[in-house]
């Protein structure tokens, strides 16, 4: 067979194997391939590699799966932000303008979760950083709760929360470890400055939060980043 | 079959949009394993591939307004699931502090004595046939990025080019182009174990 033919030939050896492929497409290898011992040995490998596709097992959702789903859509305010959302952020700020970590760190801590990455970094270990990588919403306070709480955010009260309050989620339970956070909250009558965000313009009003311990150029800082990154 | 009873896709989001769960999760229910399926398949890890399923699904309960009257959900659907599995892999790249090359799992342990009971396999035989899957997925797992998804989406869900065109947002010859091409490399990345197979 001539070089030229077989340089048509190759391209569409990898058509041949399609579920709908072209019958004639098909056939014009086919022919070709009877007489070009290259081309059939392409075709054959073809073939062959393609085949072994049909071995892999099919794919089954776990059987807890659905139900996990609609967990998170029951309970989580889906307009908020996600762990690893608030996390990169305050990251992003830092990094920006690396003062006042001591008050964004304990505000982290009543965040219950680890804010600085990388992880490696990162002045929390266990729950706490594993959190900060979940790409989950943060539950948010229900209004009523942040209706019943008065007075703003002091550094001082937040330093005084120990940093493990809240961060003993694991495996997912994101549930309790903020049940925690908020009968903490409501226990000892500190707000979290929680700002309605909303989301694509149509959800209702979410929090998105912003520790009021950061003085204005902090905050400005993480709205800009989070506004550059909400694109979806 | 088609039921005329059962909703379309299409008729549920009309609910979602309202905040229906129930509709939702019929949603959940239809494309589960599917979309668990092709994420899978794309990042060659399961616990990561349930993680953005699960994430996926959650976008199409808070974009559902996003969602245009007329559109069809499953390309829609796929392509949140295809962009948070890109995003997600190129993150991982860029961080790279975690390993993609997790062990391939496969069903559960049950379900792999059943079979050796129900087919008279051997364990050996079982053990090579869990690592030639291995292998397939490690061998789609080494395909670019962009060939990869087109690959998966056809050879191994067998989604229509003009289904996957939509779910890429690219033209249709550019899809068949990259499966083509992904199928040229996967021949020759599997090349080994089709050899060792005779
Ligand atoms: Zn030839």
């Amino acid at each position: 067979m001539s070089r030229m033919r077989c340089n048509a030939v190759r391209p569409l050896i990898a058509e041949t194997v399609d579920a709908d492929a072209d019958e004639r497409v098909v056939r014009l290898v086919e022919l070709h391939a009877e007489e070009c011992v290259k081309c059939r040995s392409e075709l054959d490998r073809m073939r062959a590699a393609i085949g072994l596709l049909e071995s892999l097992e099919p794919v089954e959702a776990p059987a807890d799966f659905e139900a996990r789903v609609m967990a998170r859509v029951r309970t989580d305010n889906l307009g908020g932000w996600t762990w690893r959302e608030v996390s990169d952020r305050v990251a992003e700020a830092l990094a920006l303008r690396p003062l006042r970590t001591a008050a964004l760190v304990a505000t982290c801590a009543v965040l219950g979760v680890a804010l600085l990455r990388p992880v490696e970094t990162s002045p929390f270990t266990g729950a706490a950083s594993r959190i900060a990588q979940r790409d989950e919403p943060i539950p948010v306070l229900p209004s009523e709760v942040i209706a019943s709480i008065a007075g703003p955010v002091e550094v001082g009260d937040l330093a005084a929360v120990p940093e493990d309050s809240a961060l003993t989620a694991e495996d997912g339970h994101l549930e309790s470890a903020f049940g925690e956070l908020e009968a903490r909250l409501a226990a000892e009558t500190v707000s979290l400055p929680l700002v309605p965000e909303p989301l694509g313009g149509a959800a209702p009003p979410a929090a998105r939060i912003v520790p009021a311990a950061l003085d204005a150029r902090d905050r400005a800082a993480i709205l800009e980043t989070g506004r550059s990154r909400r694109s979806f | 079959m088609p039921d005329s009873k059962r909703p379309t896709d299409e008729m549920l989001m009309a609910l979602v949009k309202q905040g229906d769960h129930a509709a939702f999760q019929e949603l959940v229910s239809r494309y589960k394993s599917r979309i668990i399926g092709f994420v899978y398949r794309t990042v060659n890890s399961r616990e990561l591939a349930e993680d953005i399923a699960q994430e996926a699904f959650l976008r199409v309960f808070t974009k559902a307004h996003t969602f245009r009257d007329g559109a069809r959900f499953s390309p829609w659907f796929y392509r949140i699931a295809s962009n948070l599995a890109i995003n997600e892999l190129r993150r991982r790249r860029r961080v790279s502090f975690i390993s993609l090359e997790r062990p391939l799992r496969t069903s559960s342990g049950d379900e792999l004595v059943r079979d050796v009971e129900d087919n008279a396999r051997g364990p050996a035989e079982l053990a090579e046939q869990h690592e030639l899957g291995g292998e397939i997925a490690k061998a789609i797992a080494d395909l670019p990025i962009k060939y990869r998804v087109a690959f998966v989406l056809r050879d191994v869900q067998g989604h229509s080019y003009e289904r996957i065109a939509e779910i890429v947002g690219v033209p249709l010859g550019t899809i068949k182009s990259r499966v083509n091409r992904a199928r040229s490399r996967f021949k020759d990345l599997m090349q080994p174990y089709v050899e060792a197979l005779g």
